[in-house]
C-alpha cells in the first residue's frame, strides 16, 4: 500500500446529545482495499459515528469525503447512493420472506413487474458476483445467523456499496461461520472496497484488520497498523490505562464460610418439551467459583433456571444452604440469598420501558424499605435505586427515565450489581461477560471476585475456556444435559475441557461433582 | 418540500410533551370537524358556541354533563386498567351492558331496602362485568390468545342478550315503546337535580385504582408483568395471575358503570343502554395517556362533545357525527403519541449544521 487511495474520510466530526459529547472532533481515513477495525468500549461513540457515516444522524460540525469528494447526507438513502452500506448487528430482514425477496425489497433497481423465477435468478447472479453461497428461495427465518448475515451483506453490496460497514458481525456466529465471514471480508478487500469492522473483541481485530482506530470516550485514541499491536496495547488504548487481567488470586475467603451453599442430586428437567437436564449432581461451596464449561445449548440455561426456581425439576433434589428448594418460586429462591444474572439478560433481566427505579427494585420490592405490608413506597424504592446506581457507578439525570434510555453496558452493570446485592449465598452468572467491552469485563470480574471473597458461591457459565481457567476454582463441563466431568483448576487444561465438551466422560471422576 | 428539515428521535420524551401533543390532536380533530360542518353548510362556530352556552350556562346542561361524565370516567378507567398490563380491553361496551343487565335483574325482581339493594346491584354489575371478560382474560393469560379480538366479539353477544331481555321476558307490558324493561325499584341518591352520586362512585374508583397501581406491591407487579412478561417470570412474579386479576378488575369497573347507569340515570334496562360508552372509553384512555387524573379530564372533554352532539340534534346534526369525531380523535391521538417521540430540526443545507 504505497499510495493508499482514500475510500471515505471523516474530518473533524463532532456530535453531541443533550449532556453528552458522543463524537468529539473525530478524523479517520478509511482506505480502499483495507479492512479497518473500529475498536472501542460500549459508549465510546462507535455507533454514533457510524450513524453519521450512514446518514442517520447529522454531525454538528465536520465533513465527510467519499473518494475525495465532500458529501452531505440528508438521509440514509443519500449515504447508500454514495456507496456506503452497513450490515447491522441486528439484521434488518423480513423473516417470513425469501432470500430473493429480502434482497430486492426497497431497492430502486428492482423491476416493477418481476416473476419469482426472475427474482431468484437475479439473486443467484448477485450471490455469485459477490462470492456468497445463498439459496435465493430459502425463507430467511429458516436460515442460520451466518446465512442471514450473508443475505444482509449481499443486499448491501447489491446496492453498490464501495464502503462496507459491519457492526459486531461475529456476535451471533459460530466459530466456523466466523471463519467463513472472515474469508468473505478478505475477498471484498481484494475487490478494492473499504471494509469497516466494528468490534470490541481484541482477538478478532488483531486477526482480521489491516489497520485499527481506537475510540475512547468519543475521541480518537489513535489509528495504528494492526501488525504493530497486540491485545495488551489495544486494551490499554481502549480504556486509557493498563488493564489488570492477569490470573486472579484464588479465593481467600475464610474457611468458616466454606460450607456447601448449593447441592443438586440427580436433577433432571425438561425445557420446551425436551429433556434438557439429565441426572445432574453438583455442589458449590461458599468462597468458590464453579465454572460451567460447554458449548452453549447443552443444558446450561435449564440448569440456571432450575436452580433459580424458574423451572421445576422433573426429578432429583436441590438444596440451597441446606434447605430443599425444588419447587420454590424464583422470588423465594432469591430470598434464600441467590442472585441470578440470566443468559438473555436484556430480554428477561429488565423491563426496559419501565423506570430505572422499577427495575432496580425488582428483587427487593417485597420488603422494606420498598414495601411494607403490601404498600409500595416510592421514596423507599428511589432510595434503593439510588444506592444501586451509586454502587454500580452509573450516573443518570433522573431515576424516572425508562431503563432502556441507558446504554447497553450500563444496563448490564445495573443488573449485575442488583443480583450481586442479593447473592448472599449463591450467584448464578450465565455468560455475564458476553457483549461487554474490556473495561466492563474487568469490573464484572471484580464483582464476581468480591462475591467469592464475601463467602458466597458463584456459578459462572461461559463458553470461553480461557475465562474459566482464569476465574474458576473448579470447572464442570456440560454436554447434552449431563455433566461429563469436573476438574480442579490445578488439573484443568484446555485439552481436557475440550474433550469433555465433546461428550467424553472423564474417566477419573465420573459425573459426581 | 421538507428539504432543510429532518426528524430526530427524542431519547426520552417527557410526559408533558406527550400531553401537549395529545392536546394538539384534540384541537386538530375539532378543527377538522368544524371544517366538515362548514362544508355541509353549517356554521360550526355558532353551533359550538350555542352548545357550550347551553351546557355550561344552564343548570340542566350541567346536570346532563355530570350524568355523562360518570359512565365515561368508568369505561375510560376500565380500558386504562387493562393497559397497565399492556392489554386492550375493547369489551367495555359488553361489560357495561352485562353490568346493567345484572343490576337491572336484581333491581326489578328482588325486594329489599334500597340501602342494601343498591350496593348489591353494583356488586352484581361488577360480577357480570367480570364474567364477561373472564374467558378472554383466561385465554390471554394461559394461551396468549389476542384479547382485542375476544373482548370485542363478546360485546355483540352482550348487546343481543340485553336486547332479548329488555324486549322479551323483562318487557314492561304497560310500555308502548317496546325497547325497555319494567322499571327498577331503586334509584341512586341524587346530588343535585338529575345528577346522582354515580359521579362520586366513578371518582372514588379512579382514586382507588390509582392507589392500587401506584402505591401497592401488587400494582408494581401488575405493571411489571405488563412491561415484560419474561422478566416477570424471571423474578417470580406470577404473571398469568396478575394478568387475570387486572383484566377482571377492568371488567368489573365497566360492569359497575352499567349498574350505575340503570340504577341512576336510566332506571330501566333498555336496548341502547350504553350509548357507546364502552367504545368512548377507549378514546378516553388513549387521551389520558396512562395518567389517572387524565382519565377524569378526558372523560370530561368527551362528555362535553357528546352533550354538544345531543344538543345539536335539534339543529339537524346526528349524534353519529360525534361518534365519527371521536374516531378521528382516536386516530390523531395515536399519531400524536408517536409524533411526541420526534422533533423537527432545521438543517442548514450548506454546512450540514443543525439547529433546533
Amino acid at each position: 500500500m504505497s499510495q493508499p487511495e482514500p475510500g471515505v474520510a471523516l474530518r473533524h466530526i463532532t456530535k453531541t446529545f443533550p449532556g453528552v459529547i458522543a463524537n468529539d472532533d473525530i478524523s479517520i481515513a478509511f482506505r480502499k482495499g483495507e479492512i479497518h477495525a473500529l475498536l472501542g468500549e460500549n459508549g465510546a461513540g462507535k455507533s454514533t459515528l457510524m450513524n453519521i457515516l450512514t446518514g442517520i444522524y447529522r454531525a454538528e460540525s465536520g465533513e465527510i469525503e467519499v473518494e475525495g469528494r465532500p458529501v452531505h447526507f440528508r438521509s440514509a438513502a443519500d449515504a447508500i447512493a454514495a456507496g456506503i452500506g452497513m450490515v447491522h448487528q441486528h439484521f434488518k430482514l423480513v423473516m417470513a420472506f425469501t432470500v430473493a425477496q429480502n434482497i430486492h425489497m426497497g431497492w430502486r433497481e428492482t423491476p416493477l413487474w418481476l416473476s419469482q423465477t426472475n427474482l431468484s435468478a437475479r439473486t443467484a447472479r448477485l450471490a455469485e458476483e459477490f462470492g456468497m453461497a445463498l439459496d435465493p428461495d430459502a425463507i430467511v427465518g429458516d436460515l442460520s445467523a451466518g446465512e442471514q448475515q450473508r443475505v444482509e451483506i449481499v443486499r448491501v453490496l447489491a446496492r453498490g456499496a464501495r464502503v462496507l460497514i459491519v457492526d459486531e458481525p461475529t456476535a451471533v456466529l459460530s466459530p466456523a461461520e466466523v471463519a467463513s465471514l472472515f474469508t468473505a471480508l478478505h475477498r471484498l478487500r481484494g475487490t478494492g472496497r473499504a471494509v469497516i469492522f466494528i468490534s470490541h473483541k481484541l482477538n478478532e481485530v488483531l486477526d482480521i484488520s489491516d489497520r485499527v482506530t481506537i475510540l475512547r470516550r468519543g475521541r480518537v485514541a489513535g489509528t495504528r497498523d494492526t501488525s504493530e499491536m497486540d491485545s495488551r496495547k489495544l486494551a490499554a488504548m481502549m480504556i486509557g490505562r493498563e488493564v489488570i487481567f492477569s490470573r486472579l488470586p484464588r479465593s481467600t475467603a475464610p474457611d468458616g464460610l466454606r460450607r456447601e451453599v448449593l447441592r443438586l442430586d440427580g436433577v433432571s428437567a425438561t425445557s420446551s418439551g425436551r429433556r434438557a437436564l439429565r441426572d445432574v449432581s453438583l455442589s458449590v461451596h461458599g468462597g468458590e467459583i464453579l465454572g460451567i464449561a460447554g458449548v452453549a445449548g447443552n443444558g446450561q440455561r435449564t440448569l440456571t433456571e432450575v436452580i433459580a426456581g424458574m423451572v421445576p425439576p422433573d426429578s432429583g433434589s436441590i438444596h440451597i444452604d441446606g434447605q430443599p428448594s425444588a419447587g420454590m418460586r424464583p422470588d423465594a429462591v432469591a430470598r434464600l440469598g441467590v442472585g441470578h444474572i440470566p443468559e438473555d439478560r436484556l430480554k428477561s433481566g429488565f423491563a426496559g420501558a419501565l423506570s430505572i427505579v422499577a427495575n432496580a427494585v425488582l428483587r427487593s420490592y417485597r420488603s422494606p424499605p420498598v414495601s411494607r405490608r403490601g404498600w409500595f413506597s416510592a421514596t423507599g424504592a428511589a432510595a434503593v435505586a439510588g444506592t444501586l446506581l451509586a454502587e454500580a457507578d452509573v450516573s443518570v439525570p433522573n431515576l424516572g427515565i425508562p431503563l432502556q434510555s441507558l446504554s447497553g453496558g450500563n444496563q448490564q452493570r445495573l443488573i449485575a450489581r442488583r443480583e450481586c446485592r442479593i447473592a448472599q449465598r449463591l450467584l448464578i452468572a450465565a455468560y455475564p461477560m458476553r457483549g461487554l467491552d474490556v473495561g466492563a469485563v474487568e469490573r464484572l470480574r471484580a464483582m464476581l471476585m468480591e462475591r467469592r471473597e464475601a463467602g458466597a458461591g458463584v456459578i459462572l457459565i461461559s463458553e470461553e475456556i480461557d475465562e474459566l481457567l482464569e476465574l474458576a476454582d473448579r470447572i464442570a463441563v456440560m454436554h447434552h444435559g449431563r455433566i461429563t466431568g469436573t476438574l480442579e483448576i490445578s488439573e484443568a487444561t484446555p485439552e481436557r475441557i475440550g474433550l469433555l465438551m465433546g461428550g467424553e466422560r472423564d474417566r477419573m471422576d465420573g459425573a459426581r461433582v | 418540500m421538507f428539504d432543510g428539515y429532518r426528524l430526530e428521535r427524542i431519547r426520552v420524551p417527557g410526559a408533558r410533551r406527550g400531553a401537549l401533543f395529545r392536546l394538539i390532536a384534540v384541537l386538530l380533530a375539532l378543527a377538522v370537524a368544524a371544517a366538515v360542518l362548514a362544508l355541509l353548510g353549517h356554521h360550526p362556530l355558532t353551533m359550538g358556541r350555542d352548545a357550550l352556552a347551553y351546557t355550561f350556562g344552564s343548570a340542566l346542561g350541567l346536570q346532563d354533563l355530570g350524568s355523562l361524565v360518570a359512565p365515561l370516567v368508568m369505561t375510560g378507567l376500565a380500558v386504562m386498567i387493562g393497559k397497565r398490563v399492556n392489554l386492550w380491553n375493547i369489551g367495555g361496551e359488553g361489560q357495561f351492558y352485562m353490568g346493567a343487565w345484572a343490576a337491572a335483574g336484581i333491581g326489578i325482581f328482588v325486594p329489599g331496602p334500597a340501602v342494601l339493594m343498591l350496593p348489591l346491584m353494583a356488586l352484581a354489575g361488577a360480577a357480570a362485568g367480570m364474567a364477561w371478560i373472564v374467558v378472554p382474560a383466561y385465554a390471554r393469560a394461559r394461551a396468549n390468545v389476542d384479547e382485542i379480538i375476544t373482548t370485542l366479539l363478546m360485546n355483540f353477544i352482550a348487546v343481543l342478550i340485553v336486547g332479548y331481555f329488555a324486549t322479551g321476558p323483562w318487557r314492561d307490558p304497560g310500555q308502548t315503546i317496546s325497547a325497555s324493561s319494567r322499571p327498577i325499584q331503586f334509584a341512586l341518591p341524587g346530588l343535585y337535580g338529575d345528577l346522582n352520586i354515580g359521579i362520586i362512585v366513578a371518582l372514588a374508583l379512579v382514586v382507588g385504582c390509582w392507589v392500587l397501581f401506584t402505591r401497592t406491591a401488587w400494582g408494581y407487579e401488575a405493571s411489571y408483568v405488563g412491561a415484560n412478561t419474561d422478566s416477570a417470570r424471571y423474578a417470580g412474579i406470577p404473571a398469568a395471575r396478575r394478568v387475570m386479576a387486572t383484566l377482571l378488575l377492568s371488567g368489573a369497573v365497566a360492569g359497575i358503570a352499567g349498574a350505575i347507569e340503570v340504577s341512576g340515570t336510566v332506571s330501566r334496562l333498555q336496548v341502547g343502554i350504553s350509548s357507546q360508552f364502552g367504545y368512548f372509553g377507549i378514546v378516553i384512555a388513549a387521551l389520558a395517556g396512562g395518567s389517572f387524573p387524565g382519565i377524569v379530564l378526558a372523560a370530561f372533554l368527551m362528555a362535553v362533545l357528546i352533550n354538544a352532539g345531543i344538543i345539536l340534534e335539534t339543529q339537524g346534526l346526528s349524534l353519529n357525527a360525534v361518534i365519527a369525531l371521536t374516531g378521528w380523535l382516536l386516530l390523531l391521538t395515536g399519531i400524536a403519541g408517536v409524533a411526541a417521540g420526534y422533533r423537527l430540526r432545521r438543517v442548514h443545507p450548506r454546512t450540514g449544521k443543525v439547529s433546533a
